[in-house]
C-alpha cells in the first residue's frame, strides 16, 4: 500500500484549468513505480472527461445494495490504465455489483503522449464539486501524475492518504473480463432515446425495482416481467451513475450475457462510458468465479507467466499473435489468459471485443492463491474428499454428508449452491474439486 | 493486586470505584493494568452474555459497558480508546447513571487528547442498534467538546444525532442557542443526513437572516453537495435551501455546466429550482441542445414545462436563436404525452415550423401477428394465494396488489403460457376488469402496464380488444377513473400494430369533445392512430359526424347485479345424531356465538347460537344428561363464554337448579354493572380490577352469592334473555328435544307452520314461557285469517319457570292466538329523539316481554348498551327489527360499520328509515376504501329489492338537515353501483331522493352531480318518469347549476318520448 503525495487538484491558471490527478504507486513497463506520470495535455472535450470522471468516482462512492451511509459516502479510488493511446479509469461500487470503466481514447486526448501502467487516482469530494464545473468551453489541462507537487506545495502542506484497493476489487477485476467477453449486443439507442429510456427508470432509492427492458422500434419499452428476448434490469438504480454521461452520448449499446450480467456502452464524443451489472443487486462482481474451471488446469500459471512476457501493455490484446509469440496452442493461450485475467492483469473492451493488459499496483496472484471456493476445493481434492466411482463422483459436503457427482458433462452437483444458482456463478467447490482430482 | 481489584469493581458494574482505582494507580501497576485492559476484548466480551439480577439484558450491557469506557479512557491512547468504548451497547432508552461519570472523565482529560478521541468517536459505527444508541454517543461527544471549546467532530455518527443533548425546543431556538453553531450546521448538511431534520431549511433559512449563518458559506455548501449525490430526501433540503436563499445564477460556480450536470442527476425538486437559473444562463445553440436533452430525459412534466415556457419567450430566442430553439422544441415535443406534445407543436407552428403530421411512434412491430411462444414459467417461488391465475390477475388489477414483482412476473409468463397452448379465457380476464373498474377499485394505469407486457409478450391480438373495451367503459362512466390517459397513451402507442379501425363509442365520444383534458387529447391521438389519419383531419370528420356524446345504450337496466341468496330465504341447517366429541367442539368455539352484528356477515353466523342449544337438548336425549354434561364440565374457553355458552357452563357443572335461575333472572347483576362500581373505588389499580373482573366470566364459581355477577356478554338485555331461555331449556332437558323458538330460516324467523307443529307434538308435555315468547317475536308475518289453525289442544306453560313462586301458568297455544290474531309483530316505528342524538323505536306487539316473570325489564327500552357489541344478541332476539340494532340518527358511521352494514343486510324484516340512513352513511364516508367495500352491501340489498326509496329520500332530508349528507361522496358510489349492475334499483331511490333534495332550500352542494349522474343513465332507463319535484325545479326561473342539470335530465329522461 502506498499512498498519494497531494491531493488531486483543479486549478484556474492563465492557459486554462489545470486538473492534476495525483497518483499512487503505480505499475509500469518498467516495474513498480510510486506516483507514477501517465499523461500530460489537453483534452478535446473537458466537460465530458469531467463527467466520465465524475461518473467513475459517482460508481465507486456508491453502494447500491446496502443503504449504509458512512460506507457509502466512503471514497474508493478509481484505477487508471494508460494504454499507449488512451486512458482507461475503472471502479467498482462499494456493493460491488457495479462495474464502471470510462475510455478516454486517442480523439479524446489530443495529440499528447500517454504512457503505459496502472494505478490509482484520487479524487476527493472537493475535486469532485469542481469537475462537476468543468466548462466545455474552456481548455483542460489534464495531468494524470504530476512531476511536480503543484498545489501542496503552495499551501505549503503534504498530504499522504493510504490507497486501499480491496481484495473485493482485484477480484472483481478478475471476474469482469470474462463475463465480459461473452456479452453479445442486444440493442442500440441513438440520440434523445437514451435520456428518455434512463429518464423513464423509476428514481426510487437503491437498488431499486428488477426490471425487464424490451428493445422496440424507437427505444426499450420496460416491463415487470421477464419477457422473451427482453434484457434483465435488475437494480434499476445501479444505472442512475450513467446520468452523469448520457447526455454526452450519442448512442448506448446495450449487451446481455447467460448469466445475467449485463453491459451498457455509452458512446461520447472521445471516448466510451461502459457500466456492467451483476445480475442481482447482492450479488457481487467478485463472487461470480466464471474463471474457476480454467484455474484448476495444472499448467494455468505456467501459461499465464508465458504470455505475460509478450503482453507488451499493448491497448488490444490479439490472442493468435500472442500464441504467434510464445508457441502456445490456442487452447493453452486462453487458459493462460484466464490464470492472467483472474489476477487483474486483464482488462476487456467490450465494443473491440480484446483483451487490454493492465498490471494492478497490489499483489493480485495472492487473489488467485486465495480464491475462497478453489482453496476448498484443493482441500476437499487432497484430503480424500473426491472418490471416483464407476459412473459418478462423490464428494464429500461441508456437514457430513456426500454429493453424487455424474461424470456427463456438464458437471452438475447436488449442493445447495448449485440448487440456487445452476452453475451461473461458476461451478461449486465439489465440482472444482472433481476437475482437480480428475486431472491429477 | 490492581488489575483483582479492577476486575472486581468491573462486575460490579461500579464505575466510580473504577474511575478511583485507576486515578490512584502507580505508574507499574498502571501497565499492569493496562496490559490486562489490552488483552481483555474477549473477555468482556463474554462479559455481555453474562447477565445480572434484576436487569434486562441491555441494562447489563449498558453497565458493563460504561465500565469498559472508563477503562479505555483512563488507560488508552484517544483514538484506540474512542473505538474500544462499546458505544452500541449505551441503549437510549435506558437512564445511565455511569453517563455522567464517563463524562466528567472526559471533562477532566487533556483537551488535545479529548479533541482526538471526540474525532475518533465521531466516525465509529455502531451497527444495526444505531437508532438505539446514537443518541448517546452524540449527547457525550457534545457535551466534553463544549466543554473544552473544542471544534465541533465532523464524523456522521456524531452528526446522524447532531442534536442530541442540545435543550429541547423548537428547531429554530435550538439552533439559536448551541454553541456549536455554525459549524455544526454545515457539517450537517454535509453529512448526508440532513433530510432527517423537518424544518431543517426553514430554521437555516432564519438563521440566515439574523446573521447567524453565513449566506455565501451557505450556498457554497449547498451547491457542493449537490454533486455528492445525497439521499433524496437531503436534496430536497437544499432545493428548498437554494429556493428559500435566492440564489442568482451569477452565484453559481461553474454556471450552466454545473446546473445541468446537477439536473441531470438529482432528484426532480433540485431541478425544478435550478432551472430558471440554468435557462438564465444559456448563451448559445450548444447550451439550449445540452439543457433540454437533459430535461426531456426527464421524468418530471413541470421541468418540461418550464423550459417550454422560456422557449416560448422572446428573450431566450434572442439569445439562442430560432434554429436552435426549435431544435430543442423538436428535443422536447418527443414526448409520450400528448398534450404536451401538442403544446411544443403549437411553439413550433408559432416559429414557423410545421411538425410532421404522423405521429412519431408510427413504425409497426409486427407485434398484431405474433403470438406468444410456450416458455417454461419462471421458478418463482410463490404463496399459495398466487397459485391461482385468475385470482392473482384480479389482485394485479386491483388497487392493492401484491408487492412482489415476482408475482407480476410469474402472472405474466404464465398468462402466456396458457394463451400459447390455447388454455386462457380473456373473458374472464376483461370479466374482471370490468367488475373492478365498475366499482372504481381497478388501478388503470397498472392495468396499462400489465396489458402492454402482453402484448410485446406476443398477444396484442388477444389482449387489444380487452384494453379497448376497458377504455370504452372507462369512458362511458359519468366520471372517468384516474390514470385514463395512460391508458389510452398506452393504446395510441400500439395503435400502429393493431389494424385499422374505429374507436369504440365512448372513446370517440370524448375525443370528439371539445375539452383539452390529458384523457380528451389522448383519445383523440388514439382514434387518429386507428384510423391512420392525420390528427387534424380525423377529429374534424369525428365532430361532424358527431352531434354531441354518443348516447348508446349498454344494457345496464338488463344487467342485474349478482345477489347471493339472503339468509332469510335459507332454511337452517339440520343435523340428526350429536357425537360429543363435535358438542364439545362447537360449544368451545366461540365463533357458535357471535355477539356483534359485523359477525353475522358469515352464513349462518345469525343461527349458529340457537344451533348449539338445540344440539345440546339433542345430545341430552341421545346420550343422557349425566354423559353430556361429563363431556361438557371440563371444557377450557379461551374467551368468555357467550349467552348460551355461560348456560351450558352452568348446567355442566350442575350448578344450575331452578332457585338459581330466578336469583339469575331477577338478582343478578351485570359485568357492567360492576366493572363501573369497581373502577371509581379508591385505590384501585387497573390490575387489581382486573383481578377482580377476570372471576366474573366463570359465573359456576360464584353463582350461589347472594347477588352474582353475569359474565361479561351478558350486559345487555337481549344477552340476558337469551341466556335465561338457554338456562330454562336445559332445567328440562330431555323434554324439548327442539324449541318453539329454533328458527326455522337463517335470519332467525320462524315460520307458523313450524311453531304449529312443535306446539302440536308438545302433546301434554309443557313449554318454557321465555321459547314461547322469542318464538313470537320470531315468527314472520302471518295472516290473521290463520288463527283458525291455532284449535289445538291448551299447552301450558312450566309453573316453576314462569313465576318465583311457581304457581303461575298460562295457555300457550291462546297466547299465540292472540298474537296472530292480532296480526303479529308490529313494524317497528322508528324517529330520533328530540336532541338528534338517538333512535326513538316504538312498537305495540300484541303480548309484552313482561308477561315472562324471568324476561329482563324494559325489552323493548332504547337504553340497552348496543356499542362496542352485543348488537348480535339483540338483532337474534328481534329478528325482525332491523332498526333496532342502530342507535344514532343521521350520524358519521364508526370504523367498522362496514362490516356492521355487512350483518344489518344479512337480518330479516323491514327496513326502516334508521337503517336507510345508516346504508347512505355508509356509502358516502369519505373514506373511499371502506365506502368502495360497503355499495357490495348496497348492490346486495337492492338485487333483493329490500330497499325503500321513500325512505331513502326521508334519510337523505334527515341528513341534510342534520349536516351530515355527503352528496359528491354518494354519488360517486351510487355511480359505481350503476356500473356494477345495480341501476334497476337504485334508479327509483336516486331519482326519489333527487326529486325530494330538489325542494329543498338551499339546495344542497352535490345536488347537480346527482342530477348529472341521473342524466348519464337516464336513455338506460326504459320509459322514465320525471318525478315532480325535478320537474318543478326545471320549469322555474333560475340558472344556478342545479337548474341547469335539473333541465339536462328532465331533457334526457323525455327524449325518448318526444
Amino acid at each position: 500500500m502506498s499512498g498519494y503525495l497531494a491531493e488531486s487538484v483543479l486549478t484556474e491558471e492563465a492557459d486554462g484549468t489545470h486538473l492534476d490527478l495525483a497518483t499512487a504507486l503505480g505499475v509500469t513497463p518498467g516495474g513498480r513505480v510510486d506516483n507514477p506520470v501517465f499523461f500530460t495535455g489537453f483534452v478535446a472535450r473537458p466537460d465530458i472527461a469531467a463527467a466520465g470522471l465524475l461518473a467513475v468516482a459517482d460508481i465507486a462512492a456508491s453502494r447500491y445494495a446496502d443503504a449504509g451511509l458512512a460506507k457509502r459516502l466512503a471514497n474508493l479510488d478509481p484505477v487508471v490504465t494508460a494504454g499507449g493511446d488512451r486512458l482507461r479509469f475503472e471502479s467498482f461500487s462499494a456493493c460491488n455489483s457495479v462495474y464502471a470503466r470510462f475510455d478516454l481514447n486517442r480523439d479524446g486526448l489530443g495529440s499528447a503522449e500517454v504512457g503505459f501502467g496502472t494505478t490509482n487516482i484520487d479524487i476527493s469530494l472537493p475535486l469532485r464539486t469542481a469537475l462537476a464545473r468543468v466548462d466545455r468551453s474552456e481548455g483542460l489541462h489534464l495531468s494524470v501524475g504530476k512531476d511536480e507537487v503543484r498545489a501542496s506545495s503552495l499551501a505549503g502542506t503534504h498530504v499522504e492518504r493510504k490507497v486501499a484497493l480491496p481484495d473485493r476489487w482485484v477480484r472483481g477485476f478478475a471476474e469482469v473480463p470474462a463475463l465480459s467477453a461473452s456479452a453479445t449486443a442486444v440493442t442500440t439507442l441513438v440520440g434523445p432515446a437514451i435520456g428518455r429510456f434512463l429518464g423513464g427508470l423509476p428514481r426510487v432509492a437503491p437498488p431499486g425495482p428488477t426490471l425487464h427492458v424490451l428493445p422496440v422500434a424507437g427505444g426499450l419499452r420496460s416491463s415487470r416481467a421477464a419477457l422473451p428476448g427482453a434484457v434483465p434490469l435488475p437494480g434499476t438504480a445501479r444505472l442512475r451513475g450513467c446520468d452523469r454521461i448520457a447526455r454526452h452520448a450519442s448512442a448506448l449499446t446495450v449487451y446481455t450475457t447467460s448469466s445475467g450480467t449485463t453491459a451498457w456502452v455509452f458512446d461520447i464524443d472521445g471516448g466510451r462510458f461502459t457500466v456492467l451489472l451483476s445480475p442481482d443487486p447482492f450479488r457481487g462482481f467478485s463472487g461470480e468465479g466464471s474463471l474457476l474451471t480454467l484455474l484448476t488446469h495444472p499448467e494455468v500459471e505456467r501459461y499465464g507467466r508465458t504470455l505475460l512476457t509478450a503482453l507488451g501493455w499493448a491497448p488490444t490484446v490479439d490472442p493468435a499473435q500472442l500464441a504467434n509469440a510464445t508457441g502456445l496452442r490456442h487452447d493453452e493461450v486462453a487458459t493462460g489468459l484466464a490464470w492472467l485475467a483472474a489476477s487483474g492483469r486483464l482488462g476487456y473492451d467490450i465494443v473491440d471485443s480484446a483483451y487490454f493488459h493492465r498490471e494492478l499496483p497490489v499483489d493480485s496472484e495472492k487473489v488467485v492463491r486465495r480464491n475462497p471456493r478453489l482453496i476448498a476445493a484443493r482441500k476437499l481434492a487432497d484430503n480424500g474428499g473426491v472418490v471416483r466411482q464407476n459412473r459418478r463422483w462423490v464428494v464429500r459436503g461441508s456437514h457430513g454428508g456426500w454429493y453424487a457427482i455424474s461424470k456427463v458433462e456438464p458437471l452438475r452437483c447436488e449442493c445447495t449452491w448449485e440448487r440456487e444458482h445452476a452453475g451461473s456463478r461458476g461451478p461449486c467447490k465439489h465440482i472444482l474439486a472433481v476437475v482437480l482430482s480428475a486431472s491429477a | 493486586v490492581a488489575v483483582e481489584q479492577l476486575i472486581e469493581l468491573i462486575m460490579a458494574a461500579d464505575v466510580a470505584g473504577i474511575d478511583t482505582l485507576l486515578r490512584s494507580l502507580d505508574r507499574a501497576d498502571r501497565a499492569e493494568v493496562k496490559r490486562w485492559f489490552d488483552g481483555s476484548r474477549s473477555w468482556f466480551r463474554e462479559l455481555r452474555n453474562e447477565s445480572r439480577p434484576g436487569e434486562t439484558i441491555s441494562e447489563t450491557r449498558g453497565a458493563w459497558g460504561w465500565a469498559e469506557g472508563i477503562c479505555a479512557v483512563s488507560l488508552l491512547g484517544a483514538v484506540t480508546a474512542a473505538r474500544r468504548v462499546p458505544w452500541a451497547d449505551f441503549w437510549l432508552h435506558n437512564q445511565w447513571p455511569s453517563e455522567a461519570g464517563f463524562v466528567q472523565l472526559l471533562c477532566d482529560a487533556d483537551r488535545d487528547w479529548v479533541a482526538a478521541f471526540t474525532d475518533a468517536a465521531s466516525r465509529v459505527g455502531l451497527g444495526r442498534n444505531a437508532r438505539f444508541t446514537n443518541d448517546t454517543l452524540s449527547r457525550v461527544l457534545r457535551t466534553a467538546v463544549v466543554h473544552h471549546e473544542l471544534p465541533c467532530p465532523s464524523g456522521t455518527t456524531f452528526l446522524r444525532e447532531w442534536l442530541a443533548g442540545s435543550p429541547k425546543g423548537p428547531l429554530l431556538d435550538t439552533l439559536q442557542r448551541d454553541p456549536l453553531m455554525p459549524e455544526l450546521l454545515y457539517l450537517y448538511l454535509a453529512s448526508g443526513e440532513c433530510g432527517r431534520t423537518p424544518g431543517l431549511a426553514d430554521a437555516t433559512l432564519a438563521l440566515v437572516d439574523e446573521g447567524k449563518v453565513d449566506r455565501s458559506h451557505l450556498i457554497e455548501i449547498v451547491l457542493a453537495q449537490l454533486t455528492a449525490q445525497q439521499r433524496p430526501a437531503s436534496q430536497r433540503v437544499f432545493a428548498e435551501l437554494v429556493r428559500g436563499l435566492g440564489v442568482r445564477a451569477a452565484e453559481v460556480p461553474g454556471g450552466l455546466s454545473y446546473l445541468v450536470g446537477v439536473i441531470a442527476t438529482s432528484q426532480g425538486a433540485v431541478g425544478q429550482v435550478l432551472l430558471p437559473l440554468a435557462i438564465d444562463l444559456l448563451q448559445d445553440a450548444a447550451d439550449l441542445t445540452e439543457l433540454a436533452s437533459v430535461i426531456a430525459g426527464r421524468p418530471e412534466r413541470k421541468q418540461k414545462d418550464v423550459l417550454l415556457s422560456a422557449l416560448q419567450s422572446e428573450q431566450l430566442r434572442h439569445r439562442v436563436g430560432d434554429p436552435s430553439t426549435l431544435e430543442a422544441l423538436r428535443t422536447l415535443g418527443a414526448d409520450d404525452d400528448v398534450a404536451f406534445a401538442a403544446r411544443v407543436a403549437k411553439a413550433r407552428a408559432e416559429l414557423g415550423d410545421a411538425p410532421a403530421a404522423e405521429p412519431t411512434s408510427g413504425m409497426s412491430l409486427g407485434l398484431w401477428t405474433q403470438s406468444p411462444a410456450a416458455v417454461s414459467t419462471e421458478r418463482v417461488l410463490l404463496h399459495w394465494w398466487y397459485s391461482d391465475l385468475a385470482g392473482t390477475w384480479r389482485k394485479l388489477l386491483g388497487q392493492s396488489p401484491p408487492g412482489n414483482n415476482a408475482v407480476t412476473s410469474w402472472a405474466i409468463n404464465a398468462t402466456l403460457n396458457e394463451i400459447a397452448n390455447g388454455r386462457f379465457d380473456f373473458a374472464i380476464l376483461a370479466g374482471d376488469a370490468h367488475v373492478l373498474l365498475s366499482a372504481g377499485k381497478l388501478s388503470v394505469p397498472r392495468t396499462s402496464r400489465l396489458l402492454e407486457d402482453l402484448f410485446l409478450g406476443g398477444a396484442m391480438r388477444q389482449a387489444w380488444p380487452v384494453a379497448l373495451s376497458l377504455a370504452d367503459e372507462a369512458c362511458a362512466g359519468a366520471r372517468r377513473p384516474a390514470g385514463l390517459e395512460a391508458l389510452l397513451r398506452m393504446l395510441s402507442r400500439y395503435a400502429r400494430e393493431a389494424p385499422r379501425q374505429q374507436l369504440p363509442a365512448h372513446v370517440e365520444a370524448l375525443a370528439a369533445g371539445t375539452g383539452e383534458s390529458k384523457a380528451e387529447q389522448e383519445a383523440r391521438a388514439l382514434g387518429a392512430a386507428l384510423s391512420r389519419e392525420p390528427l387534424a383531419d380525423y377529429v374534424t370528420r369525428i365532430r361532424m359526424a358527431t352531434d354531441g356524446p354518443s348516447l348508446t345504450i349498454r344494457g345496464l337496466w338488463s344487467r342485474g347485479g349478482e345477489a347471493r341468496p339472503l339468509p332469510m330465504s335459507q332454511p337452517i341447517k339440520v343435523t340428526t345424531g350429536v357425537r360429543l366429541d363435535e358438542l364439545r367442539l362447537a360449544a368451545v368455539d366461540p365463533s357458535n356465538e357471535y355477539i356483534y352484528l359485523r359477525d353475522l356477515v358469515h352464513d349462518g353466523a345469525m343461527t349458529r347460537s340457537d344451533l348449539l342449544l338445540r344440539d345440546v337438548l339433542r345430545a341430552v336425549v341421545q346420550h343422557g344428561a349425566d354423559a353430556v354434561q361429563g363431556c361438557l364440565a371440563s371444557v377450557e374457553r379461551l374467551r368468555p363464554p357467550g349467552p348460551v355458552g355461560a348456560a351450558v357452563d352452568l348446567w355442566a357443572r350442575r350448578t344450575l337448579t331452578i332457585p338459581i335461575f330466578w336469583k339469575l333472572a331477577l338478582k343478578a347483576r351485570t359485568y357492567d354493572d360492576a366493572w363501573r362500581q369497581w373502577r371509581v373505588e379508591p385505590g384501585i389499580g387497573p390490575h387489581e380490577l382486573q383481578e377482580r373482573l377476570t372471576p366474573l366470566q366463570r359465573l359456576w364459581e360464584h353463582v350461589e352469592d347472594e347477588v352474582p355477577i353475569l359474565p361479561s356478554a351478558l350486559n345487555t338485555r337481549a344477552a340476558r334473555v337469551t341466556f335465561l331461555l338457554a338456562c330454562e331449556a336445559l332445567l328440562r332437558p330431555g323434554a324439548e328435544p327442539v324449541l318453539l323458538s329454533t328458527p326455522t330460516f337463517e335470519d332467525s324467523t320462524l315460520e307458523l307452520d313450524d311453531l304449529l307443529d312443535r306446539l302440536t307434538a308438545r302433546g301434554d308435555e309443557r313449554v318454557g314461557p321465555l321459547d314461547l315468547m322469542q318464538a313470537l317475536y320470531r315468527l314472520r308475518a302471518t295472516d290473521p285469517a290463520r288463527v283458525n289453525e291455532l284449535d289445538l289442544p291448551a299447552v301450558v306453560t312450566e309453573p316453576a319457570l314462569t313465576s318465583p313462586d311457581g304457581q303461575l301458568s298460562w295457555d300457550a297455544v291462546e297466547v299465540v292466538r292472540t298474537w296472530v290474531a292480532a296480526g303479529g309483530l308490529p313494524p317497528l316505528s322508528s324517529r330520533p329523539s328530540s336532541d338528534g342524538s338517538r333512535w326513538i323505536h316504538e312498537a305495540a306487539p300484541p303480548v309484552s316481554w313482561e308477561l315472562c316473570a324471568a324476561a329482563p325489564q324494559g325489552m323493548l327500552d332504547d337504553d340497552d348498551l348496543i356499542i362496542g357489541g352485543n348488537t348480535g344478541a339483540l338483532a337474534r332476539v328481534f329478528a325482525l327489527w332491523p332498526d333496532r340494532v342502530l342507535q344514532t340518527p343521521f350520524g358519521d358511521v364508526l370504523w367498522d360499520d362496514v362490516t356492521f352494514a355487512g350483518g344489518l343486510a344479512r337480518l330479516g324484516g323491514t327496513f326502516g328509515l334508521p337503517s336507510h340512513d345508516y346504508l347512505l352513511g355508509a356509502v358516502s364516508r369519505s373514506d373511499k376504501g371502506r365506502r368502495a367495500e360497503s355499495l357490495g352491501v348496497l348492490v346486495e340489498l337492492l338485487g333483493h329489492d329490500r330497499l325503500n326509496p321513500g325512505l331513502a329520500a326521508e334519510a337523505a332530508l334527515g341528513r341534510l338537515a342534520a349536516g351530515t349528507l355527503a352528496l359528491p361522496t354518494t354519488v360517486q358510489s351510487w355511480e359505481a353501483i350503476i356500473e356494477c349492475g345495480g341501476l334497476r334499483g337504485l334508479w327509483p331511490l336516486a331519482l326519489e331522493t333527487a326529486a325530494a333534495l330538489c325542494q329543498t332550500t338551499p339546495k344542497p352542494s352535490g345536488l347537480p352531480a346527482l342530477l348529472r349522474l341521473l342524466t348519464a343513465y337516464a336513455h338506460e332507463v326504459p320509459e322514465p318518469v320525471v318525478p315532480d319535484g325535478v320537474r318543478i325545479l326545471a320549469e322555474s326561473r333560475g340558472s344556478t347549476r342545479t337548474h341547469v342539470e335539473a333541465r339536462a335530465l328532465v331533457a334526457a329522461m323525455t327524449r325518448g318520448s318526444q
